[in-house]
């Protein structure tokens, strides 16, 4: 099953709202959620799917 | 026994770590209030899921309300952390992100003050399934007994 690849966008932000379905395309990225809300409804989505970014150049420990 | 297949995500590049996310959907009980979908991350070693306060509060729930009480929490470096048990319908989406395969009608689950991202842990969500982290087919399998699958 091959990875799915998000493409970061390239300011920093916390979350992204992607296309509905696993194969999902960003269509907005914000700090908070609520402002993500907005930009996606902007962008014609309705009902995102909300993924929280992890910094790919950091290694995380939980 | 049913079961859904998910894929591993990364960033940028596949050749950064994967990552096991699964989407769900969280909803307060008392309000029907919900969330939208929501990727939230797989940890293995947390002994239970882990919601930021943010979105329990968007949710209806106050998350200090003078009725919960703190619970003492350890995070992975020994440090202490409060916790605070809140109420939540808890729904698994399949692969498609779309459709309800599974579903939690009451569960209490730790919410805490910090910006962090969902993280399913044990005693409330993994445990319920049996699963299969696939690093190098790069896939994740959850299954679980069809008499205890809450599928709405």
């Amino acid at each position: 099953m091959p990875v799915v690849t998000i493409n970061l966008p390239k300011q920093k932000c916390r979350f992204l709202a992607l296309t509905p379905g696993a194969l999902g395309k960003v269509v907005a990225y914000a700090n908070d959620r609520a402002t993500l809300l907005k930009k996606a409804k902007k962008a014609g989505v309705d009902k995102p799917v909300i993924m929280p970014v992890l910094d790919p150049r950091s290694r995380y420990i939980f | 026994m049913p079961r859904a297949e998910y894929p591993f995500y990364s960033f940028q590049t596949p050749t950064d770590a994967c990552r096991v996310y699964l989407p769900i959907r969280l909803s307060n009980p008392k309000t029907g209030s919900s969330t939208d979908i929501e990727m939230a991350l797989v940890d293995t070693g947390a002994d239970s899921c882990v919601i930021p306060g943010s979105l329990a509060g968007a949710l209806g729930h106050n998350l200090k309300h003078k009725a919960i009480r703190p619970s003492p929490t350890l995070g992975i470096n020994g440090t202490h952390v409060d916790t605070y048990g809140h109420t939540f319908r808890l729904e698994l989406l399949g692969p498609d992100a779309e459709t309800v395969v599974w579903s939690n009608d009451r569960t209490v689950i730790d919410c805490i003050e910090a910006e962090v991202p969902i993280l399913l842990g044990t005693q409330d969500f993994l445990a319920n399934f049996k699963i299969t982290i696939d690093y190098p087919a790069q896939k994740v399998v959850l299954q679980w007994p069809s008499t205890t699958s809450k599928k709405p």
